[in-house]
């Protein structure tokens, strides 16, 4: 059976309440969640709370979604939303002036160009240029996702080569 | 390459999620409640994000309560003509209801059902509720978002349940199901299934509002919270109710599929369907490699019978990516849904008219700045 077709059936069975097919359909992007959720949060607990909070809400509104084929987008929407929500609970919780300028991140396990990508981007240009390039993402569709205008979606993303270029 | 590029290449490559992340998230699956339950739990987030203050006010947005009957209702919140609503009225059902076993009969009606409006498409009614259970904040009715028409599994919608001005549920909740994909609507056998709920819980769990009151102990996440409520939710009465409604195809009318020339390439009109309580539109754009698609930029849809009569709101809009099709040329699919307030059902065409708008820093639209898209007109014929 063809990828589509294959999320198609899982959707159709998931939102009928069976639970693993909402798992396998929540499994086959399990590493690209991940990736987003690194680019905008950085350690692996605030990540382990987005997905909770975003396996959550998926579920909730599972019947909200009527095509297969807008899964992956609806999926990285929410869980986007859930990682800003994290975000500004941890800047809540932290006084302003004890908050570090780049967050509290652990790069200690990622690589060299991972370590690069978190330091050097701030994290509306990260989500951006991940979206664009690791995940194959069109402008369009990546304005859509973060609710803001293709125009600068593209400004963000010449902006975030013009930073790496002159800080790395 | 460059420092960028090279930066790219890294974060391409393999990221695995984490085993113990991934386990989290089975483990959170695993708790997840029932499906059937999932509206209820959706209140329950919202009500853990406002406030008292908030949730009082979140009441002013629900759908306004209408003071007369059914059909002035359907008018008011369907954009259902006058005429069409008296037309396609079926003002005395017989409703049937089935007891599941071995439950007590504590009320005669969970949904009282007395008429019906349907005009082939769309099967609209009223749900009246016993004032008792709205008083009792350890009882809540509870009902499936999907109901069986003919044997098909058809979508349900429920609103109205509480009014704008108090915020207090209300018992007359009005229902729509629906029928667009079943094959045969000349007759339709409706069958809902509606349960009672009674909550066990040592604090009340619900507001009062549709909205729920319990308190997460310290420690405790969001889904093992729902799930210890759930548990002492118990349900205590289920009806099945079952009544027909005369489908009335005829009203139904229905476009060929067909390609328009366009100025710049062509546009390819799946189906279009006109019935009184609205219409459904799905068509996909086909244009050169450098045109430039309605969708590539913000736009809003305008329909338009043919007298000219327009109408503006759109009750669904959505548009796929651009894609490649096997002719090399750029492609997007368009549906829109719309209601029959304005315009003519008796119309032979309808035309589309996507128009561009200005936006502001934050990509929100400024109002008065809509201006016509040149190659994306059309008309459809029916």
């Amino acid at each position: 059976m063809k990828k589509k077709n294959v999320e198609k059936t899982l959707l159709l069975r998931a939102q009928q309440g069976d639970k693993e097919s909402f798992a396998g359909l929540i499994g086959q992007y399990r590493n690209d969640l991940y990736k987003i959720g690194k680019a905008i949060l950085g350690n692996d607990e605030d990540i382990a709370d987005a997905m909770q909070e975003t396996i959550l809400k998926c579920w909730q509104k599972l019947d909200t979604l009527k095509k297969a084929e807008y899964f992956k987008t609806w999926l990285t929407r929410i869980l986007i939303n859930s990682c800003n929500e994290i975000l500004r609970q941890n800047k809540r919780m932290l006084p302003q002036e004890d908050f570090p300028a780049e967050g509290i991140r652990d790069y200690a396990y990622d690589s060299v160009e991972w370590q690069m990508f978190l330091r050097v981007l701030d994290e509306k240009y990260r989500i951006i240029v991940l979206l664009y390039y690791e995940q194959g993402y069109k402008t369009r569709e990546i304005a859509d996702i973060l609710q803001i205008t293709e125009s600068l979606v593209k400004s963000r993303l010449v902006a975030a080569r013009k930073i790496v270029e002159k800080n790395l | 390459m460059d420092k960028f590029e090279k930066m790219i290449k890294g974060i391409q490559e393999d990221l695995e999620m984490p085993e113990e992340i991934w386990d989290a998230c089975l483990d959170n699956i695993e708790q997840l409640p029932p499906r059937n339950s999932r509206k209820k739990n959706k209140k329950v987030l919202k009500y853990f994000v406002i406030s008292t203050a908030a949730a009082l006010a979140m009441g002013t947005a629900c759908y306004a309560m209408v003071k007369s009957g059914f059909l002035e209702r359907l008018q008011k919140e369907s954009g259902i003509s006058e005429e069409n609503a008296e037309k396609y009225a079926q003002p005395e059902i017989d409703v049937k209801i089935e007891e599941a076993a071995g439950q007590e009969k504590t009320f005669e009606n969970l949904w009282k059902v007395s008429e019906a409006w349907c005009d082939g498409s769309m099967i609209y009614f009223e749900a009246e509720i016993p004032q008792e259970i709205l008083e009792n904040d350890r009882l809540e009715i509870w009902n499936r978002d999907h109901v069986m028409v003919n044997g098909n599994a058809c979508l349900l919608n429920v609103w109205g349940k509480c009014d704008e001005v108090t915020g207090k549920m209300t018992t007359k909740w009005m229902c729509s199901i629906d029928v667009n994909g079943i094959d045969d609507r000349e007759k339709m056998d409706v069958e809902i299934l509606v349960r009672l709920m009674k909550d066990e819980n040592e604090v009340p769990a619900w507001d009062g509002r549709g909205g729920m009151t319990g308190v997460m102990e310290e420690g405790e996440d969001m889904a093992s919270y729902i799930n210890r409520v759930m548990e002492n939710i118990k349900e205590v009465q289920t009806q099945t109710l079952k009544f027909s409604v005369i489908g009335g195809e005829y009203v139904r009318r229905e476009a060929e599929p067909q390609v328009i020339k366009l100025t710049e390439g062509e546009v390819e009109v799946e189906s279009g369907v006109i019935v009184p309580s609205g219409i459904k539109l799905a068509f996909t754009y086909h244009a050169e490699e450098d045109a430039q698609l309605p969708g590539n930029i913000p736009v809003c849809w305008y329909i338009e019978d043919e007298a000219g009569n327009r109408e503006e709101r759109m009750q669904m809009q959505s548009h796929s990516d651009v894609f490649g099709d096997d002719q090399g040329r750029n492609s997007m699919r368009v549906e829109l849904e719309t209601w029959m307030e304005n315009l003519q059902i008796e119309t032979n065409t309808i035309t589309v008219i996507p128009c561009g708008f200005d936006t502001d820093e934050d990509g929100k639209r400024i109002p008065g700045t809509q201006y016509e898209l040149e190659n994306g007109r059309f008309t459809v014929e029916f």
